[in-house]
């Protein structure tokens, strides 16, 4: 409820922006507001934008929760681009191959990639005692530049002006749902995805497990989890994003683009916050932002709003959300303690 | 006349590998009183509650009044007259006297309403004819420790008869008070009741009882009559074949725990250095043994506790649990099926405060219970109620650790830990937060648990705790052992404070 009120305050906002940042207000609401729902086709695009935030938020609800501030999504994105465009190269020869063994191939591959890279995190972590939360952002900081040079250097397709790798054949892409809409499997693959981390961390026994590691890391050390049990949360987490990148990648442009992720790892992060770590609110949280994204969009080309108003937007909901979520909190804590005192 | 007799009792415990009665036969008559003697884990308790029908015996059988009692029934146990009373207390501390002595059947009136006043006055009945000294309206919280033994021994009479069986009844009772205790069990005795007294102290031995069976290693070493018998004789039966014997494993089958521990130590110490530049320490504890360890803050017992629980891992010597490297076990099998383990960081190891007090009670059982959070909820509450309420602690399940007080924090722990035996239970300041019956009731536990086959490490920075609870003491000072040496009550009290507070260090006995 509190997250509702605080996402319609955030709205309530996006409104009064609107109507003070641009000149023509009236064009600038409806845009923004309506826009996104003005055709099947702008839903459809709003939906498939969705899926690779929703995926990564789904990565980070599982590492918050296991108390690992994976802060690499973007990184573990970006590996997962590349290396779904390399195993698509790979396996653009065997035609042999039925199309969805060989997508679901290419997303493993990427989901691969980007656990390697959380995992780098954990190994570190056990190894060192270095902190997952600065690993996890500077490895993933470093991968991407290692990525876009990939991309741009040598694997980049010669024939194309743009800093992009070849397009993938389309036997290898994902299956397009609604033409002429974007609208690709990777929307319900998402779904699935989020049906699976809420059963993942709700009923399972390491899902359980996890969320005690969360919330005690030396009360789990003593009670004998396994050791191994956050590197398994980093790793899901990481493979995720991965798969993120590989929805970016077999979706609508067909091919690893520099700096195709767009702070989609970031925006995961985000949506996992107002989501509370749960993969059920995960969902409304990334259509949610999916939606602030094609609003300022429509807003910049219909009137005059400057498309970067769904980044500030996302800045106002996340602190409004969170705000609301540290306020109790901070309010309980005092009140608590005292009652322990007096009744021991 | 013979009122009640065990025949044959066998037991064996598989979680702990641990044969704790082998073939044990006794008899009791009319008005005797009759001691069963023996050294910790020799099987006292263990034979007291197969009589008292809350252990399944392997085979043999207990009869009253040459009529088969069935086997692990506690009713048909009372209703063939036997009263039991426990170690540790099972009355409920919020009701009063009256209303635990008729709890489970309550007199009614016209067969439907519970009438106080009845069972008012067939307490007071009670109370009267044998003397008891205790208000039959009185909380039971509010009782001391004396009378909360009375109104066990009450309530015994009450739904058994005339058979009393009471394990230790005096372990946490002063002197004066287990002379009254004695006093009024002697009326008892004169009125007929048949008294079977659990112990292992033999000065109440040789005062009180008619008749003495000792036990040793499960297995009845003497029957004999109190007259002509004396301390010495009864402590060389009781002893157990030292270490020597056991740790060559030449004995036969019956003696201590069987198995793959058995030809070790259940907790062994080696070499560890609990502060830089201390002398090594090293340490010993067989199963069934209780050695409590005790220093000021910051002389190495918190060291100790990370050792011995495997929480850190030493880089100088080892840890040996059942003889093998506590490093070498993994986590998770060591803390469900080896070690128990109560930090003396309640809040931050102990216990996870923002979870459920039920995932806190179940996650050493996390196989059975943790599988699922949506499917089996209800199997969960009741299975973690029950545990919470066999420690007096009546909460909702699903309410937060952190909404707990201190002392039901630490009821918490001890649902978790103390609920069955295990082969090694490393309890750092085990009785924190508690009331002094709750405190009193939790030693008793403890030393069930030993009779049972556990090896304890107590660690506590309490000297009453380590000579209430200890069959051994150590105290450390500046990480080293200032003095070790077996619990002589007051005596050792001294010299403990002595070593600890270093002005008596080299004095290692």
């Amino acid at each position: 409820m509190r997250r509702i009120a605080a996402l319609g305050a955030a709205l309530l906002f996006a409104a009064l922006y609107a109507l003070l940042a641009s000149s023509d207000p009236h064009t600038a609401f409806l845009a923004f507001f309506v826009g996104p729902f003005s055709s099947s086709y702008s839903i459809y695009a709003l939906l498939e934008s969705s899926a690779p935030l929703l995926v990564c938020a789904l990565g980070a609800c599982i590492a918050f929760r296991a108390g690992a501030f994976n802060l690499g999504g973007e990184g573990q994105a970006s590996v997962g681009t590349l290396a779904a465009a390399l195993a698509a190269s790979a396996l653009a020869g065997a035609v042999a191959l039925p199309p969805l063994i060989g997508i679901a191939a290419v997303i493993l591959a990427a989901a691969a990639a980007g656990a390697g890279l959380a995992l780098l995190s954990a190994i570190a972590e056990r190894r060192t005692g270095a902190q997952v939360m600065l690993t996890s952002f500077l490895l993933s900081q470093t991968a991407i530049i290692a990525v876009d040079w990939a991309i741009g250097g040598p694997f980049r397709d010669s024939l194309s002006n743009l800093l992009a790798m070849p397009a993938i054949g389309s036997r290898l892409r994902l299956p397009l749902l609604a033409l002429p809409s974007p609208l690709s499997l990777a929307f319900p693959i998402s779904i699935v995805l989020a049906a699976c981390t809420v059963f993942f961390t709700k009923a399972t026994r390491m899902g359980s497990e996890i969320r005690l590691l969360g919330k005690n890391r030396e009360f789990a050390r003593a009670m004998g989890l396994s050791p191994r049990l956050g590197a398994w949360a980093l790793g899901i987490s990481g493979a995720l994003a991965g798969t993120a990148g590989a929805f970016l990648v077999l979706g609508q442009s067909g091919r690893a683009v520099v700096g195709m992720t767009g702070g989609v790892g970031w925006n995961g992060l985000a949506v996992a916050l107002i989501a509370g770590s749960d993969g059920l609110g995960a969902l409304p949280a990334a259509l949610f932002f999916a939606w602030l994204d094609s609003g300022s969009r429509q807003a910049s080309i219909l009137a005059d709003l400057s498309p970067d108003a769904s980044s500030v937007l996302k800045a106002v909901a996340l602190f409004l959300i969170t705000a609301k979520i540290a306020g109790p909190r901070l309010k309980r804590r005092p009140s608590s303690g005292a009652g322990a005192e007096v009744e021991v | 006349m013979e009122l009640l007799a065990a025949r044959g009792i066998t037991k064996y415990f598989r979680d702990t590998l641990t044969l704790a009665d082998d073939r044990v036969s006794l008899s009791l008559a009319e008005g005797e009183t009759r001691a069963v003697v023996g050294e910790n884990g020799a099987g006292k308790s263990t034979l007291a509650r197969v009589i008292a029908g809350l252990v399944v015996q392997d085979s043999g059988a207990v009869f009253v009044r040459g009529r088969r009692v069935r086997a692990g029934s506690v009713r048909e146990a009372e209703a063939a007259g036997i009263g039991f009373v426990p170690q540790a207390s099972l009355l409920a501390g919020g009701l009063t006297v009256a209303e635990n002595i008729v709890l489970g059947r309550e007199p009614r009136l016209l067969g439907l309403f519970v009438s106080r006043r009845k069972a008012y006055i067939e307490t007071a009945m009670l109370i009267e004819r044998f003397g008891f000294r205790i208000d039959p309206d009185a909380l039971v919280s509010s009782l001391s420790s004396a009378e909360r033994r009375q109104a066990d021994i009450a309530r015994a009479l009450a739904r058994g008869g005339d058979i009393l069986v009471l394990d230790e009844p005096t372990s946490i009772l002063s002197e004066s008070e287990s002379e009254r205790l004695f006093e009024l069990l002697k009326r008892l005795a004169k009125a007929g009741k048949a008294i079977l007294l659990i112990t292992h102290r033999l000065s109440e031995v040789l005062k009180e009882a008619d008749s003495i069976t000792v036990l040793r290693d499960g297995a009845v070493v003497a029957d004999m009559l109190t007259k002509g018998a004396d301390e010495a004789q009864l402590s060389s039966l009781m002893a157990r074949r030292k270490a020597e014997g056991r740790r060559s494993g030449s004995g036969p089958a019956a003696s201590g725990p069987i198995g793959a521990g058995h030809n070790d130590f259940a907790l062994e110490i080696r070499d560890l250095r609990l502060a830089a530049g201390a002398r090594p320490l090293s340490l010993a504890l067989s199963s069934g043994e209780v050695l409590a360890v005790t220093a000021l803050a910051g002389n190495g017992l918190g060291r100790l506790e990370n050792f011995a629980s495997g929480m850190e891992i030493p880089r100088e010597g080892e840890v040996l649990a059942g003889g093998v490297n506590l490093a070498s076990i993994p986590r998770g099998k060591l803390r469900s099926e080896i070690l128990c383990y109560i930090p003396s960081d309640r809040e931050g190891r102990g216990l996870c405060l923002p979870a459920a007090m039920r995932d806190n009670l179940l996650i050493l059982r996390r196989r059975e219970f943790l599988e699922r959070d949506w499917i089996g909820r209800k199997r969960r509450d009741s299975a973690a109620r029950e545990a919470a309420l066999r420690f007096g602690l009546a909460a909702d399940p699903r309410q937060s650790a952190a909404s707990l007080s201190g002392g039901n924090r630490q009821r918490l722990l001890l649902a978790r830990e103390l609920d069955r035996p295990r082969a090694v239970l490393v309890l750092a300041e085990p009785l924190q937060g508690l009331d002094l019956a709750s405190q009193a009731e939790t030693i008793a536990l403890m030393r069930d648990l030993a009779a049972r086959g556990s090896a304890v490490l107590l660690l506590t920075s309490n000297i009453e705790e380590v000579l209430s609870a200890a069959d051994r003491v150590m105290a450390l000072y500046r990480g080293e052992a200032a003095f070790e040496g077996p619990n002589e009550g007051a005596s050792t009290g001294s010299k403990l404070l002595a070593a600890m507070t270093g002005s008596a260090v080299g004095s290692v006995a």
